[in-house]
């Protein structure tokens, strides 16, 4: 056994580009499988730390609702309840900085004790004076607005609250957690309890209660206790499982779908270097049993060496994993976790589990042509009847033209549960079926360039299509281009058509600037109209998230909208009569629907839906739909009049502003008028820079999945290009002895390698347009549904890709086989 | 009759590490045209090595050959295989065919490689089917060959574009007593019928005996002629 294995080891060692690429294979599959799965965990892992940040170690938040006899809560009941460790009032309010007569800064006031604040560990004190006992005029700032207004401990604020004008000394400042985790928009100081509430008579009353249980794990049966106390407030967990499950949906799963694909790849790399491995080695190992090892032994030490692979592989890619998660959380990192750091979460399970794949990936890739070699005599390797076997094998055609089909009819087809189960399954059969109509494309292409390439090439010509007819090397390397090529092809068509389909949506809208504050109405939205280069202002009604009477359905967008100014401002296509459709939406409970929630909502025009309003379910009829990403598609329309009386909101939720100046400036003067309205401001062009932005950084990593498949790739086609050369020294060897000069011989293999790149780019072109045109059926469920932009110059490039690869690839080998020694090739005897 | 070939002062050595080994030494020797000459010497005696000299597969480290009067140690990469495809058929042990090509295919081979195109080369491809008697072979690969048929493609091949000379190393080393007379009666009918210079290396006195002169070769230098 130990002469064996010594014998292994120096293969490896003399192998050196191979091991490399083996272990580089299992290392990238393995470290891309682990970050894609521990995404996941990161991102509601950076959720959850920026949730407790704010809420600190509560639990249970208790609040006023509609319902509620009063808009303050008082903390007794909860105090007295057995099982509660804390219950810390917070009296909230608004308020203004006046940082001067001109400029004024609208804050969020929180009144709470100080000992409250600390058991709830929402302050990091970075500076104080005096802070304790926390009475009177003293406040703690956030550090991100002491640094953005020049304030230090001891400075005085002129804050204006309820009508009056107070000065607070800042007696602290914390660290930016939670209440001062401070955006831009909302600035958070603290108070003392005592001091806001007598200006409100609200003594022991508070706006929420935070309260934090002696033992968690009664979480359930304490909510319920505590909504019987405060029967006609809110009781909510603080944190919920499903909020977490929210922030982290859908990431996972595009990174997971690439990772199958760069998998497919290692596997078929690996499988074909193994290949290769094992037939060198089998003459030696045949020599070795017939001088008494036995065929078990033999075996174990080929399939030792393999998990050795595996082992390293793993091992590495797990290192690499981490850096790539690092890498992934920082760039898709949401703008709402800026304050919590970057900070990546995975699990011990995670680890196992990629480096479990890694030793699947070596072990199942070496196990077939392990078992394939040792039943192959000695004498048809070193006779070479390995290269005879040939590719022509008609049932890889006869099994990928119906898996074709089925690919391309089936997934479109698909209700939504069975889109992730049954249709990516099916994406990665079509690219198998791609790799398995391989051989046949080839031999038709072949024969048409056969009589071409006479004509551009001469006879090399001819004998390089001769030659590609049987060479596995050459079948491998356009099996990794087409995979390489679609999955790229497919990621920049996917990515671009996002990106395009954006910014139509952006198109749509007939405004500059869109604009939220509190408490408005008409008359506000008159005085926005009568502000400095204002040329008109649209008021709309919004409701979010609404449940529908179809199962689990929720509407993701509900405008309220005045239909006589709507098309003046957000234009949407109708199918027919636009504005007579619109003016339908006041004559009863009428809805208009995006045609992928008529999708997802499985009705259709003329239809009656549920939707959940202020008291109950309140039915509207469907009159017509229209395509729309707003919302990821989840988007409905509804008249004001009957928003109005459903919802008894009167106050408008958003509006939208035409600017006959500068959007900026005019945004600017805005948000100065209507400081005391807590505005929320932002430009339409500054919104669709944003949304592009945070699409393009997820569809950066899923463009860098595909360029990990395609390097890949690349270093597998190196590899089967050495391989070749190794395997046709012989011939070429032949070639020369018939008197094939070394200028021919050269010219001959950059054919070669040029129509493997002909064929590679342009069965990855069609691999690509296959899954471009799959692509929309998962996206609908991912995301929504978004229509594919087909370029022709991609498709172009692909084709120009797979023959550059291909041609330089094949440098090394070509010089090579200049330096040939014929009769050292020829004579094996 | 002209020279064929003409080896003067031939010496080929090779280095294996820090030794260097002299496989010939100041040969000299002179085939004529249409001579069938069989190589004769043991294992190791540096007869296969003469063989791919004169067939410029090797370049010597002294001396010179001379094809149809052409110096050959001097002729560049490309000179050296414009002679192998024209005036020079080989064939070997092993037959040497690629795999992947028929029976028509392996014996246009030479036709392709010198630019020419293979419609014209019909009518020469028939004969030499008919004298090869591999008519009803033609489409056939390598591999569903039999040894013999193998060999007789090589030989088929050596001759499609017509060279004078054609070199055999152990042509029917690889095959039993028969089938290898037979190969050594169609290469003396060729010999005879088309006048081809054939020059063969074997171990077989039997074989040895089809040609009309033997050179014996010993530790690198011709012995007997």
């Amino acid at each position: 056994m130990r002469i064996i294995l010594k014998f292994v080891l120096k293969n490896i060692k003399s192998n050196k580009f191979r091991t490399f690429l083996i272990i580089f294979s299992i290392c990238v599959s393995t470290a891309l499988f682990f970050a894609s799965m521990a995404i996941s965990s990161t991102m509601e892992n950076l959720y959850l730390e920026r949730l407790k940040m704010y809420y600190g170690s509560s639990e249970i938040i208790i609040h006023p609702g509609a319902d509620s006899p009063s808009r303050f809560v008082d903390s007794h009941k909860a105090e007295n309840t057995p099982g509660i460790e804390y219950a810390a009032g917070i009296l909230q309010t608004g308020g203004y900085y006046n940082i001067d007569d001109k400029e004024i800064v609208p804050l969020i006031i929180k009144a709470v004790k100080f000992e409250d604040l600390q058991k709830m560990g929402v302050l990091a004190i970075t500076g104080e004076s005096n802070i304790e006992p926390f009475l009177g005029n003293k406040i703690i700032i956030g550090k991100t607005t002491a640094d953005k207004y020049g304030l230090s401990v001891g400075d005085i604020m002129d804050v204006e609250i309820a009508n009056s004008r107070m000065k607070f000394r800042i007696s602290g400042i914390s660290e930016p957690i939670g209440f001062f985790y401070d955006n831009a928009s909302n600035i958070t100081v603290v108070a003392p309890i005592n001091t806001i509430s007598t200006i409100y008579d609200a003594k022991g009353r508070f706006t929420e209660l935070y309260v934090k249980l002696k033992d968690s794990s009664r979480l359930n049966e304490m909510m319920d206790v505590l909504a019987e106390e405060y029967n006609r407030y809110i009781v909510r967990e603080t944190i919920t499982e499903a909020e977490l499950k929210n922030a982290s949906s859908g990431i996972s799963t595009p990174f997971i779908l690439m990772t199958g694909i760069v998998l497919f790849m290692s596997i078929f790399i690996m499988y074909t270097s193994y290949k290769v491995i094992i037939a060198e080695r089998l003459p030696i190992i045949g020599t070795f049993r017939s001088i008494g090892a036995t065929r078990r032994s033999t075996n174990f030490v080929l399939l030792f060496e393999s998990t050795g692979y595996g082992v390293i592989g793993g091992f590495l890619g797990c290192i690499l994993g981490i850096g790539i998660l690092m890498a992934m959380t920082k760039t898709i990192m949401p703008t709402w976790a800026a304050g919590v750091g970057l900070k990546i979460s995975y699990t011990p399970l995670q680890f196992v589990a990629a480096f479990v794949l890694a030793l699947i990936l070596s072990i199942v890739s070496s196990i077939f042509p392990i078992r394939k070699a040792v039943k192959t005599s000695v004498k048809d390797i070193i006779f070479l009847s390995s290269v005879k076997s040939g590719i022509n094998k008609r049932w890889k055609t006869i099994v990928a033209i119906p898996l074709i089909i089925i690919s391309i009819l089936v997934p479109p087809q698909l209700p939504r549960r069975l889109i992730l189960p049954v249709g990516f399954p099916l994406m990665v059969l079509s690219t198998l079926a791609i790799v398995l109509l391989i051989p046949f494309i080839t031999a038709i292409l072949l024969r048409l360039l056969e009589g071409l390439y006479s004509k551009i090439f001469g006879n090399e010509g001819i004998l390089a299509a001769k030659n590609l007819r049987h060479n596995k090397s050459i079948a491998n390397n356009i099996a990794l281009l087409t995979i390489g090529i679609s999955s790229i092809l497919m990621i920049n068509t996917v990515s671009s058509s996002v990106l395009k389909e954006v910014t139509s949506f952006y198109k749509n809208l007939d405004f500059d600037i869109f604009m939220e504050l509190d408490r408005a109405d008409k008359n506000l939205l008159n005085m926005i109209k009568a502000t400095d280069g204002v040329e008109g202002a649209y008021g709309i009604f919004q409701k979010y998230g609404t449940k529908t009477n179809r199962g689990n359905a929720r509407i993701n967008l509900i405008h309220g909208i005045d239909v006589n100014k709507f098309s003046d401002f957000i234009h949407i296509d109708l199918e027919n009569d636009k504005e007579n459709t619109l003016m339908q939406l006041e004559e009863g409970r009428n809805i208009l629907l995006s045609e992928s929630l008529m999708e997802q909502l499985m009705v259709k025009k003329g239809d009656t839906i549920g939707i959940e309003m202020a008291d109950g379910m309140k039915n509207y009829r469907i009159i017509g739909s229209f395509y729309s990403l707003m919302y990821n598609g989840s988007y409905a329309i509804i008249s004001d009049k009957y928003y109005k009386l459903d919802t008894g909101q009167s106050y408008y939720s958003e509006i939208y502003i035409k600017t006959s100046k500068d959007p900026e400036k005019v945004a600017i003067e805005l948000k100065e008028r209507f400081a005391r309205r807590f505005p929320w401001i932002m430009t339409v062009k500054e919104s669709e820079r944003r949304d592009s932005q945070s699409n393009k950084m997820l569809l950066d990593i899923m463009t860098g999945f595909s360029v990990a498949a395609m390097v890949i790739g690349v270093f597998g086609v190196l590899n089967n290009y050495t391989i070749s050369f190794i395997e046709r020294k012989r011939f070429l060897a032949m070639y020369r002895s018939m008197g094939m000069s070394k200028a021919q011989m050269i010219k001959m293999i950059f054919i070669e390698a040029f129509t493997g790149g002909i064929i590679g780019g342009t069965m990855g072109a069609l691999g690509g347009i296959i899954l471009i045109y799959l692509v929309p059926s998962i996206l609908k469920y991912l995301v929504t549904d978004i229509p594919m932009h087909y370029s022709i110059s991609m498709i172009g490039a692909s084709i120009v890709t797979g023959i550059v690869i291909s041609v330089i690839a094949s440098i090394s080998p070509a010089l090579k086989s200049s330096k040939l020694s014929i009769i050292e090739n020829i004579k094996y005897e | 009759m002209t020279e064929a070939i003409k080896a003067v002062d031939l010496c080929k050595s090779y280095r294996m590490g820090k030794i260097n080994i002299d496989v010939l030494k100041n040969i000299n020797l002179t085939i004529k045209e249409g001579e069938f000459v069989s190589i004769m010497g043991p294992s190791g005696s540096g007869k296969s090595t003469l063989l791919y000299l004169i067939g410029a597969l090797e370049r010597a480290t002294s001396g010179s050959i001379s094809i149809k009067g052409k110096e050959i140690c001097k002729m560049n990469d490309n000179e050296q295989s414009i002679m192998r495809r024209r005036d020079i058929g080989f064939v070997f042990q092993f037959y040497n065919l690629i795999p992947n090509l028929n029976v028509e295919e392996n014996i246009m081979l030479p036709v392709l490689l010198d630019g020419k195109s293979t419609k014209l080369y019909r009518n020469r491809l028939e004969e030499i089917l008919d004298i090869t008697g591999l008519g009803d072979r033609r489409r056939h690969t390598p591999a569903e060959l039999s040894g013999g048929q193998q060999q007789r493609v090589a030989i088929a091949r050596a001759l499609i574009n017509e060279p004078d000379i054609i070199l055999a190393d152990e042509p029917i080393g690889n095959l039993d007593s028969k089938t290898g007379m037979d190969i050594m009666e169609l290469l003396k009918s060729i010999n005879e019928k088309k006048g081809k210079t054939i020059v063969q290396v074997t171990h077989s006195k039997e074989a040895a005996d089809y040609g009309s002169r033997i050179i014996n070769v010993r530790d690198g230098m011709v012995c007997e002629q």
